[in-house]
């Protein structure tokens, strides 16, 4: 990026929305050259660092990135996986200061907030008044509604809630020309004066999943529910062998048929499940000599996770029921434990970081939504890539059951970083977990997985595999919302037909 | 604060060379450690706003672009990094056990090595230096405190069986002086047998560490541990967290013959409490809320003892802030924080000056001296709806 272009649109910027919002020292923009992302190679520093303040801060800045075609990355919790902070060397726009809560509407159990708004601080504020935002993101206590959204976030509970996109009212952005553009549609609130579309087709899915790349969420509504009163678990195990896997899946697979029944599933591998147990239990040992004796008393364990609103005998009954389809597929109830550990992180008065990372570091992070039925199939791969890479155990893998037609696995292979005091010793094994994210890509397209990103790695399988059609009608929208590609360009399937038409 | 360009290039090589760069790998860049949810742990340098970056999962980067060459030391870092109040929060968060607080202490250190440190920090430095304190107090006025009290102190050879590490906040700022004085009255009306060291007795040096001296702590701690070996000392009373913090956990990494038993005084009054030693005869009818200081709380986590004091006092009624414990935010004077500008931005002091009011209580209790000046700081600012502050030290008094 050309440094006097730089210079010339950070003294633009300064004059126009206050010195004390663009960034520019060095250190400070050293800081931000990454995300949570372990598999790019190419980091850079960007220009500048631009916290606005207002919807009008945002316009701002995209005119002059416009006018001067300089790159813009937004980030909320800079807690993205993908990596597309990492070669930026323009703008990023740090949503942090733009984190109010606007209105929350009880009658029509809606909220509104800054695209900043920090999701744990929202549902603190909500829980307060016996609402919560239920789509309680998996990782990362800096996630923000803007990146949830622009991400279309999970999250731990998503079994029974879904993704973020089944969530969204109606959102505000700033697009690639400077205008803002207010989505949403009366349709569903018919009160709520938020949304005037309402005789329109509603735009606001052009912005879910679109990692910021056709416009900047300034401002975004979303449904709340009312806390759940009361909560149950249960930790059924399954043999820890294929088949038991197998099993586990299928059972899942089944329980959620029962609508209602479970409002969360955790399938975690008897790897994971020892892990855990280790973890939550203080216990130290990880010798070799206890490993074995140790999977075989972990299992597969599927954590599972009920809600009650009436009674706890609700609660209960539910419970009894899940266990009864446990049994049929050779699942053995071992008490509440793990599962109320993870409850209690959901509900709030556990620390995020307690339950997340409990099978140790994180290696390589894959995201997909795999079918229930393939879950078996991608694990035995997953399994079989380990081996081949010669990765070290103990490692891990976390599966998270989730949404109503679909599952999202979690992978983490578990390695005591610590460990790896040289340097080389590092970027080898960084080099194996980048190798067995590739593999774990190309072995999810293969099960029918859904990818869960549109950026940096997924790109190529994305242009090869979605349907043509469906995607230049989407590169003409971005071309539309975004004509001079200055939204995270270089890293999204989205403009490619700018590229074309070029 | 000027940065030479050698200085940049030695600390450069020094980033390079030490076990700092290892530690950043570690870190996975994840933002638990200046996570809010879900008790809204507050990250001293994140309040003060600067982006979601800009704190210690940020100096991350800054760290690694130091390795490759791509940035260099500048005065802007120097001072941010100052900022940081060593509260433990992004300890307490960091799920893969970095201890982010190390790049900050690491980057300290080679800072104070060349002098780059701001301006209120080296007057600190000079004062411990010269005076054994961080309050420019000089020395022989360290048991004007004492004045028409019975202190014993540790040179007239009568026994104890308990030192007072009194500290310099205790010993010299006047409001935690009247703490320390109903103290040792509280341990003569209960017969303890103990004395302090008076002017033998030197800052315990957490400060000096925690704000990269390491060179002048490791002399104090040398100092008063040879005091203490002078005097047989068997088992030490600590009125700050602070100097607790480090006679506890700093002492011993530089004597590992440190054989010495410390307690915090909330640690001594809730065992003398437990063992009917201690029993309460008059009642305090207060309505009251306590702050965790973090050098007692998740630096060393006690968090039960002083809850059991102010629980076994007739009378008071105990209301927790929504932060408490290991949630609790930091009063901003640690690590330094009691002598550095604040920037643009909230602050925590504030924030947690707030909390407390937002209860409604009465009174607002501390256990920490440093924690008492930030407060009472605060209560000048806010005269119109101030809040009494009192030390559980007090507090325990008036029940006597």
């Amino acid at each position: 990026m050309n440094q006097n272009i730089i210079s010339e649109a950070a003294e633009v910027l300064r004059s126009k929305i206050g010195a004390t919002k663009v960034l520019t020292d060095e250190f400070i923009r050293a800081s931000y050259n990454h995300d949570i992302s372990l598999y790019a190679y190419d980091y850079s520093i960007p220009g500048m660092i631009i916290l606005p303040e207002s919807v009008e801060d945002v316009q701002t800045i995209v005119e002059e990135a416009n006018r001067l075609h300089i790159p813009v990355v937004a980030i909320g919790g800079n807690t993205f996986g993908n990596g597309n902070i990492e070669s930026n060397q323009g703008i990023v726009v740090d949503f942090s200061k733009m984190n109010k809560i606007l209105e929350i509407d009880e009658s029509n159990m809606t909220f509104t907030v800054e695209g900043g708004a920090n999701i744990h601080a929202v549902n603190e504020t909500l829980h307060k008044m016996g609402y919560c935002y239920p789509t309680y993101p998996l990782c990362f206590g800096p996630i923000t509604f803007g990146s949830e959204v622009s991400k279309n976030s999970g999250g731990e509970v998503g079994s029974m809630f879904g993704h973020v996109a089944k969530r969204v009212i109606g959102l505000e952005a700033v697009v690639g020309t400077g205008d803002v553009i207010v989505t949403g549609s009366s349709n569903t609130l018919k009160t709520s004066p938020n949304f005037i579309q309402s005789s329109l087709p509603d735009l606001t899915g052009v912005f879910i999943s679109a990692e910021g790349a056709f416009g900047l969420i300034t401002k975004v509504t979303m449904q709340m529910q009312v806390v759940p009163k009361y909560t149950a678990g249960a930790d059924v195990k399954f043999e820890p062998t294929k088949e038991g896997f197998k099993a586990a899946c299928e059972f899942v697979n089944e329980l959620r048929n029962y609508k209602g029944l479970i409002c969360n599933a955790h399938l975690l591998d008897c790897y994971s499940g020892w892990l855990d147990e280790r973890f939550f239990t203080g216990s130290t040992d990880i010798s070799a000599e206890v490993e074995e004796e140790a999977l075989q008393r972990a299992g597969h364990i599927v954590l599972l996770e009920f809600e009650g609103y009436t009674s706890q005998e609700e609660c209960d009954r539910k419970v009894t029921d899940a266990l009864k389809i446990a049994e049929s597929h050779s699942g053995v109830y071992t008490g509440t434990m793990m599962s109320d550990i993870f409850a209690r992180a959901e509900h709030g008065d556990l620390k995020l970081t307690e339950i997340v990372y409990a099978g140790g570091f994180v290696g390589c992070m894959i995201m997909t939504n795999t079918p229930y039925e393939k879950m078996p199939e991608l694990y035995a791969a997953w399994l079989k890539n380990v081996e081949e890479l010669g990765l070290p155990k103990p490692y891990t893998s976390m599966i998270v059951a989730m949404g109503d037609d679909c599952c999202m696995p979690f992978y983490y292979p578990w390695h005591p970083r610590r460990e790896l005091s040289e340097e080389a010793e590092w970027n080898a094994t960084m080099e194996k977990w980048r190798e067995l994210a590739n593999r774990t890509y190309e072995d999810a397209l293969e099960t029918g997985s859904v990818p869960y990103a549109v950026s940096r790695k997924w790109k190529p399988y994305l242009l090869d595999k979605l349907d043509k059609g469906y995607l230049s009608y989407i590169q003409g929208v971005k071309k539309l919302f975004d004509p001079n590609n200055i939204f995270n360009p270089g890293v999204s399937v989205f403009e490619e037909a700018e590229h074309e038409s070029n | 604060m000027n940065l030479t360009n050698n200085d940049i290039k030695d600390m450069t090589q020094s980033i390079k060379d030490g076990d700092i760069y290892n530690t950043v790998y570690n870190c996975r860049c994840c933002g638990s450690c200046v996570s809010t949810w879900p008790s809204g742990h507050r990250c001293s340098l994140s309040t003060l706003a600067q982006g979601v970056q800009i704190n210690c999962r940020g100096l991350n980067g800054v760290i690694k672009n130091i390795k490759e060459g791509k940035i260099d030391f500048s005065s802007e870092l120097a001072d941010y990094v100052f900022r940081c109040v060593s509260c433990h929060v992004c300890v307490e968060n960091c799920s893969e056990f970095v201890n982010p607080v190390d790049y900050i202490h690491d980057i300290r250190m080679q800072l104070v090595e060349r002098g780059l440190v701001p301006d209120s920090i080296m007057e600190v430095f000079k004062s411990i230096d010269q005076n054994g304190n961080v309050w420019g107090e000089k020395e022989d006025k360290r048991v004007d405190w004492t004045t028409g009290l019975n202190v014993p102190l540790a040179n007239e050879g009568a026994e104890f069986d308990y030192l007072l590490f009194v500290g310099d906040s205790s010993a010299y700022v006047p409001r935690n002086q009247k703490t320390a004085q109903l103290f040792v009255q509280i341990l003569n009306k209960l017969g303890i047998r103990f004395a302090i060291l008076g002017n033998e007795e030197r800052s315990s040096g957490n400060e000096a560490l925690k704000m990269g001296e390491a060179g002048l702590f490791e002399d104090l701690a040398t100092t008063n541990m040879e005091s203490f070996a002078k005097y047989k000392v068997k088992k030490i009373i600590a009125l700050s967290p602070h100097g607790y913090d480090a006679l506890k956990n700093e002492y011993p990494k530089l004597d590992q013959n440190f054989d010495i038993e410390v307690l915090h005084y909330t640690e001594f009054l809730a065992k003398l409490i437990e063992e009917g030693v201690l029993t309460f005869t008059k009642a305090v009818n207060e309505t009251v809320t306590y702050h965790d200081p973090c050098y007692l709380g998740r630096h060393n986590q006690i968090y039960d003892q002083p809850r059991a004091i102010l629980a076994a006092i007739p009378g008071l009624n105990l209301v927790e802030m929504d932060h408490n414990k290991a949630y609790s935010i930091c009063c901003g004077g640690g690590g330094g924080g009691i002598w550095m500008q604040r920037g643009e931005g909230v602050v925590v002091e504030q924030l947690r000056y707030k909390e407390a009011l937002e209860t409604g209580v009465e009174t607002l209790v501390i256990a920490c001296p440093i924690c008492m000046q930030m407060f009472e700081g605060e209560n000048e600012n806010n005269k119109t709806n101030p809040i009494e502050i009192k030390d559980i030290i007090e507090l325990v008094f008036e029940a006597l």
